[in-house]
């Protein structure tokens, strides 16, 4: 198993908000996590990534045989764990192709490789910008700043093309979106979709999913995840709400 | 140890001016510069001291109509160091640009004093001073812009921005504008924080490990000043040394302002063209 979370229970500033989370993720498989704001989603996607301030009070997080709590958040990243945030941090000063550099050569360092050539890097951009639809004038502009929504989310996955994870995931990555920006998104997710990696896309709505269609779909509700279906369960959540998950 | 420097009239001159010795007394250093009618002049000025060492720097500017005058101070280390720039708009069109970039950490400390007198209408002004302080270091920023009564058309800016790095190290920043004339355009600011901590993460999930992600920021903060070097050698020097600075190598070679370039491979590298 790729991702093996067994009961993990998560707090921010003494209030905790995972309270007992289980979650297996294979190889080649794409989860869905779906549920009402408020319920730890986000919660989860940081504590995967190891971020400051989440305190795991209990259980563990197993990744490619390893468990990662307590590891730091580049090594998690050098380790294949990459995420697509909800809200992109804008870095003035710090342009896209000198960041990806950054990152692309401290992944290879982490693994023993030497850095890669000016030459080969630049066409690696090429490549997978065209994948997104990314324009070269992006290239050139500080990390984020003065993007409009869709070219964020773009450049999200963008990086994610860059970085070649094992283990990708997607929080809210539709909220924002248009539906051309939407399509062009999960076009490029379903690309880099391959059997040796998966991907935990967390959404609020159906809409997503009738692009990126998962292999299972996860209902959260307070802490914890209180459904587990395939696909259909999405549609029947889009149906229904999410009030009966509640009374579950 | 003073010195007076005119610029005639329709001329230009560049200067590089670097302050490496370790001296220990401080012995202050005045420079009287005046530029003509259309004259103008780029001066950088470059201050890399031991942590013992004081500098004592002085410009007294005047500047004719037409006249263009831009300083770039960049102090790599330091134990005190102060500058004081007055500026003197005498002539209608006169422009001025004073960039300062401050790297200072252990109990260094360095104060910019700044008073730029519109004397006359329709010149410009424009001062930007950024800092980043580690351990117990301390700075001082005061920059003060006087607009006469008759110096309509006016435009003058100040800005001064700091990140701190520990609850230890201090900045006094003050900037300041008197103004008599009512037709002008005029601001100031100042603004000191942290490094930013959703960059850092946001930097660190990509792969880059901490070290590097906050030389990266302090980096991309320290370049809105060194990009003003309009020289490119020096300039490329200059980003050189402050990757150095920020990375903590530098302040070990005292004396090497512009006799030792070590161009080494960093596993990042801004294209700061585009800053």
């Amino acid at each position: 198993m790729l991702l093996n979370i067994k009961n993990l229970h998560v707090s921010i500033g003494g209030k905790e908000i995972l309270k007992g989370l289980n979650l297996g993720v294979n190889e080649g498989e794409i989860h869905a996590i779906m549920g009402p704001n408020g319920t730890g989603k986000s919660t989860l996607a940081a504590a995967i990534t190891g971020r400051e301030g989440y305190e795991i009070t209990e259980g563990e997080i197993w990744y490619k045989g390893k468990n990662i709590v307590g590891m730091s958040p580049e090594d998690r990243a050098n380790e294949g764990i990459f995420l697509s945030f909800q809200y992109p941090v804008e870095i003035p000063g710090v342009s896209i192709q000198n960041f990806m550099r950054t990152a692309v050569n401290s992944k290879r360092e982490y693994q023993g490789l030497p850095p890669m050539s000016t030459i080969e890097f630049m066409k690696m951009m090429k490549e997978k910008q065209a994948m997104v639809e990314i324009t070269e004038k992006l290239q050139n502009r500080f990390v984020n700043v003065g993007y409009s929504g869709g070219e964020k989310k773009k450049n999200e996955i963008f990086q994610m093309a860059m970085l070649e994870p094992s283990l990708a995931i997607l929080d809210e990555t539709d909220s924002g979106l248009d539906i051309d920006a939407l399509r062009i998104v999960a076009h490029g997710v379903n690309q880099l979709h391959k059997a040796d990696n998966a991907f935990v896309v967390i959404t609020h709505y159906q809409r997503l999913l009738d692009y990126i269609v998962p292999d299972f779909v996860h209902v959260m509700y307070d802490g914890r995840i209180v459904k587990t279906g395939g696909k259909t369960l999405a549609l029947e959540l889009e149906e229904k709400g999410y009030e009966w998950i509640k009374e579950l | 140890m003073d010195n007076q420097l005119i610029i005639a009239a329709n001329q230009s001159r560049e200067i590089i001016e670097y302050d490496d010795d370790a001296h220990l007394s401080a012995e202050p250093k005045v420079s009287e510069i005046v530029l003509n009618e259309n004259a103008s002049l780029e001066l950088y000025v470059l201050q890399n001291v031991n942590n013992e060492a004081s500098i004592l720097r002085e410009f007294k500017i005047k500047q004719l109509a037409d006249s263009r005058l831009k300083i770039v101070v960049i102090t790599f280390n330091g134990g005190d160091i102060r500058n004081r720039y007055t500026v003197n708009l005498d002539g209608e069109g006169a422009d001025t640009k004073i960039y300062g970039l401050y790297l200072i950490d252990k109990t260094q400390h360095v104060e910019n004093y700044l008073k730029v007198n519109h004397n006359v209408p329709r010149c410009t002004s424009m001062e930007k001073f950024k800092g980043v302080l580690d351990e117990e270091a301390s700075a001082v920023f005061n920059g003060h812009v006087y607009v006469a009564k008759n110096a309509q058309k006016t435009d003058a800016h100040q800005n001064n921005s700091n990140i701190i790095l520990t609850p230890k190290a201090k900045i006094n920043s003050q900037p300041f504008l008197e103004i008599y004339a009512d037709d002008v355009k005029c601001s100031h600011g100042t603004s000191t924080g942290q490094l930013d901590q959703e960059a850092m993460f946001y930097m660190r999930q990509r792969g880059i490990s901490k070290a590097n992600a906050r030389i990266l920021l302090m980096y991309a903060f320290a370049a809105e000043v060194s990009n003003h070097i309009g020289n490119d050698m020096l300039h490329e020097h200059i980003d050189d040394m402050i990757k150095r600075r920020l990375r903590g190598e530098l302040s070990s070679c005292e004396n090497c302002v512009l006799r030792c370039s070590h161009p080494k491979d960093y596993n990042f590298d801004i294209d700061y063209s585009k800053i």
